[in-house]
């Protein structure tokens, strides 16, 4: 395992986008990221700006309206990057799946994490978070491959 | 003096400087997020963290933003770490005619002035109100680090660093003479770094991150890291200009090597006490409104710094100092 691959593991800078979710998956998250579940023991690391991000932590079902900005959030996020969804509505679409206003998250960008709940527990949050950490290192490996072909 | 041998040693010292303040300024910064962690009653990160965090940033994507101009977007980070990289030099007593306060004021105020001109580069309306915020930030702090300064001119009546050392091994640590100054200094510390009470620049709940919005990638890593560098900087600044200890002056330390190993423990203890000061405030402290920390330092650090400044100059007219 190289530097390259040990940094993206042990640094994760986290962009948390709400995606039309309830809030209660936004509450959930902010628990994990308490002091009781302290995700910075992995490197978990809060960032204001999509640019500076390794993870998009979405919840929420994605109404029409969101999508696009999804789209454009998750496009300014630099490579390598993981998306995380949060909840069951992130996930499939929930109690809204039959509704006209709702896209679905996986139809709008590629979710590569999916954590289940309604809401989630907190500790599921984090081992969710775990496994992005183990993602990106695989992607940032698939990276470093691609650019010393 | 000038024999060839001396250049060259004095050559690898500024190397070894650089490369150790730059080894040092992240684990400063784990310290601050540590005890910040410790605070809040949690683990906190591994010791290691900021170090990789500098690395995952060198081998992200880079992207250039369609509004920024790219020039500028390229030149500010480049610059700012140019800038951050050098001041060690000028910190240390190595050159003598570098190691000089208003040398080292102004490459100070670069690293924050490149860091105002990045936000305006990346033309993104969050980093631009970040970057007033900043200038705003600069004005601030500005005076009372000068006025610090100035005391300390009037006091030793010099602004070399190798005469300041050799002032305070004879005279005892400027502390003695300039409590309220060094007051006033620490609290300079927080708001050229942009840490917790003065963080209004890189507020990234309001602003997200102000200046650094845009940057990703190795640029986002140089400027962080001129960043870091300013405070550990800054820390070290403090110690050899105001806590020097009687028997290091600089000729007995150019003399003998284990004496000058001993100071640049010291130093770094110093350092090491301020940077856990400026944590503490950091952890313990929210941030202020943008209109209320002018007020807090025109009106405190400000008085604070000019009253000692007046102090010295009245017992440096009576003869005592
Ligand atoms: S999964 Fe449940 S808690 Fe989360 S946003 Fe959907 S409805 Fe709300």
């Amino acid at each position: 395992m190289g530097l390259r691959e040990r940094s993206f593991r042990r640094s994760l800078w986290i962009y948390h986008f709400n995606a039309s979710s309830c809030n209660a998956c936004e509450i959930e998250i902010l628990a994990a990221i308490s002091p009781r579940y302290d995700p910075e023991r992995l490197g978990v690391k809060l960032v204001g700006s999509p640019r500076h991000a390794d993870i998009l932590l979405v919840a929420g079902a994605c109404n029409r309206f969101v999508a696009p900005i999804l789209r454009k959030v998750y496009e300014q996020i630099p490579e390598p990057k993981i998306v995380v969804a949060v909840g069951t509505c992130a996930c499939g679409k929930g109690v809204w799946h039959d509704s006209y206003a709702i896209v679905g998250l996986d139809e709008v960008i590629p979710v590569d994490v999916y954590i289940p709940g309604c809401p989630p527990r907190p500790y599921l949050i984090a081992a969710g978070l775990a496994q992005a950490a183990k993602l990106l290192e695989d992607k940032a490996a698939k990276v470093g491959r691609l650019e010393k072909r | 003096m000038t024999s060839p041998l001396l250049v060259l040693a004095k050559i690898g010292a500024a190397i070894l400087a650089v490369i150790f303040v730059g080894l040092m300024c992240p684990y400063a910064n784990w310290l601050r997020r540590k005890i910040r962690a410790k605070v809040h009653g949690r683990v906190g990160p591994p010791w290691w963290q900021e170090y990789a965090d500098l690395v995952k940033l060198l081998y992200k994507e880079d992207i250039m933003p369609a509004t920024a101009s790219r020039g500028f977007f390229t030149l500010m980070p480049a610059l700012s770490f140019a800038t951050a990289i050098s001041l060690p030099i000028l910190v240390f007593p190595i050159f003598y005619s570098l190691s000089d306060l208003i040398l080292i004021a102004y490459g100070l105020l670069m690293v924050s002035v490149l860091l105002v001109l990045a936000g305006y580069a990346s033309n993104n309306p969050y980093s631009i109100v970040g970057s007033r915020r900043a200038l705003l930030s600069v004005l601030m702090y500005e005076l009372p680090f000068v006025i610090v300064l100035i005391s300390i001119f009037i006091l030793t009546g010099t602004t070399n660093i190798f005469k300041i050392i050799t002032w305070q091994a004879n005279n005892g640590p400027i502390i003695m003479y300039l409590p309220l100054g060094a007051a006033a200094f620490i609290m300079c510390i927080p708001i050229k770094a942009i840490l917790n009470p003065f963080s209004i620049a890189t507020a990234e709940t309001e602003l997200m991150e102000g200046v650094l919005l845009e940057y990703s990638g190795k640029r986002l890593a140089l400027l962080e890291f001129a960043h870091k560098m300013e405070f550990y900087i800054l820390a070290l600044l403090f110690a050899i200009i105001f806590t020097n200890l009687p028997w290091f002056t600089m000729s007995a330390m150019a003399s003998n090597l284990s004496l000058a190993c001993g100071w640049i423990i010291w130093i770094i203890f110093v350092a090491f006490i301020v940077v856990i000061v400026s944590s503490f405030t950091d952890a313990l402290t929210a941030r202020l409104q943008p209109y209320k920390a002018p007020k807090l330092y025109w009106i405190i650090a400000t008085v604070l710094a000019a009253v000692n400044l007046i102090i010295i100059c009245m017992l440096r007219l009576a003869g005592i100092v």
